[in-house]
């Protein structure tokens, strides 16, 4: 089928330079989404409006919301943007993505364990000790610490672009608290509402059993000798940006949402008050970042966390989700050696591909990006959401020399990568009523238990908005899509 | 051996009713290869629920929670610790071209990290790299025993000892500008120094038997400790312009006073507040072996 033949794709055409994901380079439809081409070529302009405000109406409903930090004004929830048109990755494609992202995941893990016991990767000189040991996000608190199964990074979140050569490369790890799982639940939910024909003439890969391998996958990793174990969500509270999921998530595992102020410790365990006393707490999925965890270890002003935590956490009686200090492996410089350290833990060469990756901190690597700053991505390391990024290509020639002057005052922070060429997909855009392209990626999502690991299929496809953006980030004004993997 | 008996005092008043609160203090001597704790009292005028948490490498937390309202809280614990004697002289000894070589091998930084990063100048324990000429530079043809003695000198004839004339957020960089500080204040540019030259240099904290005139007798007391190879880590008091010995009981160790702060409490309404303490420590018996 020829595209030109439904009026809603009636502009759509896809950009030479860039990868577009429904159009093959001859501008057939690529053989996943024909399918789907067929169901929306019967749809009109009129139609899609109609069901675009349905689609905002269930999210409303359900309150599928986020918060934006950087906005001005007062009462920044928002309707977290939703396209209705599902991405699709093929088959063959995903098992490729899944089989890199549990590689991934899992050498990520083991050089965790090795950073906070042996150290061996740095006495082998394999990756740089001065870069691991003034990583912001190394901490001296999980020195020796193995937790329970040995996981340190039950929940990641990886970031996958598709490059203009029609490769996918992992643009960051996230393996700190990484957001979102809610949103591909909410999306499959919501598109199952507005366009429910769609599903039966599609076989999807199910995602609404992810509540359900997330709660398995925390209580493998309880305590020794706990068996019925009691796991909760702890929340910083309804002020964050990620609030909505951390309810979500909470109320379809069926476990206790609480707050830091919810908790206490006694004798390092920690207990859940509750009007029929004290309940004992084996099983932390922690929404609340490293600093804000226990007052007296780390930030002392944290009104967020609960003190004692910690030493309950080393003692061995709860467990954290994720370990404390895990964005030590997140650091976007120590992500350059992402490929030596699935080589040096797994004898295995890396599935998906790295970025090619300046650091600022190497002499050489930083000429280089002082000198074509233009042409680059700068990031700093240990930022996540996409906060402090600076776009080469968009900046004012003060702009630039501003950029040049903060790389320079802390080389340690900045990376930089060239501009990706983030690949295309069809999107309905309200201003002009037509499917458009628009830049997207797409956040992996991986659960790592004791002899568990569950690859969440297809994840989160996020898109930018406007026209040209490359910022897909939901803090940053982007929106999502459902992901389809093809069963 | 020798056997300690130590109070710890402390007082903290609030200028209104606490009701609710929790504390970590960092009080209890240690249980390791040289000093043993035999005994533990604890009391306060306020009941309480407590617990002692083991700390992963060396020491003890103790963590108490108030389960009454106050505006006055006193702590007194009572320990006994038994000492062996430390002879930081009887430790086996390299040849000092092999100490110094150790030093530049990446397995030994990697396993000493973190006791060797330089810092960022909010540390308490930093000084600027372009300091290091001001003092006395490792030595090859010397020992890395007598290096930190040397150091240790030097840093006592330049510093006075001056009660109040600092206080616990007092950097090295000040002190050194000061002339003057009190034992963590040479703790901490002793760290800072030694670290810089390759030196992996531990904070401590802990009791000093009374007594002899020692500075920081009376009070908690703080040295350091640094790892020299083959000999293990070495107790060094630069205040007392010592090596640290069977008087010196041990709490905790850490990067920097932050890591073994006395007390910390995370409080519910109280308003302004003083906190004091007193310590004092009398040696039970003495068995000279």
């Amino acid at each position: 089928m020829n595209v030109e033949d439904s009026p809603l794709f009636s502009h759509y055409s896809s950009v030479a330079s860039l990868f577009d994901e429904y159009l093959d380079p001859s501008a057939e439809v690529r053989d996943h989404y024909i399918m789907l081409s067929e169901h929306f070529a019967n749809l009109t302009t009129e139609d899609l409006n109609r069901l675009n405000e349905e689609a905002k109406i269930v999210f409303f409903n359900e309150g599928v919301t986020f918060a934006v930090y950087s906005d001005k004004n007062v009462g920044t929830e928002k309707i977290f943007p939703f396209d209705l048109m599902p991405r699709i990755i093929s088959r063959k494609e995903w098992d490729v993505i899944e089989k890199g992202a549990l590689q991934r995941t899992r050498a990520i893990n083991l050089f965790l364990k090795d950073i906070y016991n042996e150290r061996n990767i740095l006495k082998d000189g394999v990756v740089p000790h001065e870069l691991v040991f003034s990583s912001k996000n190394l901490t001296r608190h999980m020195d020796g610490i193995v937790p329970p199964g040995e996981v340190y990074t039950h929940i990641s979140g990886i970031d996958l672009i598709r490059h203009s050569d029609g490769d996918y490369y992992v643009l960051e790890d996230n393996v700190r608290c990484p957001s979102g799982a809610s949103y591909v639940l909410a999306n499959r939910n919501t598109l199952k509402k507005v366009l429910p024909k769609l599903f039966d003439q599609c076989q999807v890969q199910l995602v609404n059993d992810y509540p359900e391998q997330l709660l398995t996958m925390l209580q493998t990793v309880a305590p020794e000798n706990v068996d019925d174990p009691n796991c909760v969500v702890l929340t910083p509270g309804i002020y964050n940006s990620a609030y909505f999921e951390h309810s979500f998530l909470a109320q379809h595992m069926g476990v206790d949402l609480v707050e830091g102020r919810d908790l206490f410790v006694e004798n390092d365990f920690v207990y859940m008050k509750t009007i029929h006393g004290p309940k004992k707490v084996d099983v932390i999925y922690r929404r609340i970042d490293d600093d804000f965890l226990d007052p007296m270890v780390f930030r002392p002003d944290s009104i967020l966390g609960t003190p004692g935590l910690i030493n309950a956490y080393k003692a061995g009686n709860v467990t954290l989700v994720n370990a404390p200090g895990t964005g030590v492996a997140d650091d976007k410089a120590i992500y350059t050696y992402m490929p030596e350290i699935i080589r040096y833990y797994l004898n295995e060469e890396p599935i998906l591909k790295n970025v090619t990756t300046y650091r600022c901190e190497k002499d050489d690597d930083f000429e280089y990006v002082l000198a074509n700053i233009d042409k680059l991505v700068i990031k700093p390391v240990d930022e996540s959401g996409g906060y402090g990024i600076q776009i080469g290509n968009t900046l004012s020639p003060a702009e630039i020399e501003e950029v040049k002057k903060m790389i320079s005052e802390d080389r340690r922070k900045y990376i930089a990568q060239p501009i990706m060429s983030l690949s295309v997909h069809p999107t309905f855009i309200e201003e002009t009523g037509n499917l458009e392209p628009r830049h997207i990626d797409l956040r992996i999502f991986t659960l790592l238990g004791r002899d568990f690991e569950h690859v969440v299929p297809g994840g989160l496809t996020r898109v930018a908005l406007r026209r040209g953006n490359l910022v897909v980030n939901s803090s940053q004004g982007g929106g999502s899509k459902d992901s389809w993997v093809l069963a | 051996m020798s056997e300690y008996h130590v109070s710890y005092h402390a007082v903290n008043s609030y200028e209104h009713q606490v009701t609710g609160a929790f504390f970590r203090f960092i009080i209890v001597p240690a249980d390791n290869e040289f000093q043993k704790l035999i005994k533990m009292k604890l009391r306060s005028n306020v009941p309480v629920t407590w617990w002692i948490s083991e700390r992963v490498k060396d020491g003890k937390e103790l963590y108490v929670r108030a389960n009454k309202p106050f505006t006055e809280f006193i702590l007194d614990l009572e320990t006994r610790i038994i000492i062996n004697q430390v002879n930081p002289f009887n430790r086996p000894i390299l040849p000092r071209e092999i100490q110094w070589k150790t030093l530049e091998t990446t397995e030994w930084k990697v396993e000493n990290a973190y006791f060797l990063q330089a810092g960022h100048p909010k540390d308490r324990s930093y000084i600027p790299p372009e300091w290091m000429d001001k003092f006395p530079a490792p030595n090859t043809q010397q020992g890395m025993l007598d290096h930190l003695i040397t150091l240790r000198e030097f840093l006592f004839s330049k510093i006075k000892f001056c009660p109040e004339s600092t206080d616990v957020h007092t950097k090295a960089i000040e002190t050194y500008q000061l002339k003057a500080g009190v034992c963590q204040d040479f703790a901490h540019l002793y760290s800072a120094i030694a670290r810089r030259q390759g030196i992996p240099t531990r904070y401590v904290c802990g009791y000093l038997c009374q007594g002899k005139n020692y500075k920081g007798a009376g009070q908690l007391h703080a040295w350091v400790e640094c790892h020299v190879p083959g000999s293990g880590w070495i107790g060094i008091d630069p205040s007392n312009n010592l090596m640290a010995d069977n008087h010196h009981i041990k709490i905790a160790h850490g990067v920097d006073y932050g890591d073994c702060a006395p007390i910390k409490g995370v409080i519910l309404n109280g308003g302004d507040h003083t906190s004091e303490h007193t310590v004092f420590v009398h040696q039970a018996q003495s068995a000279q072996q």
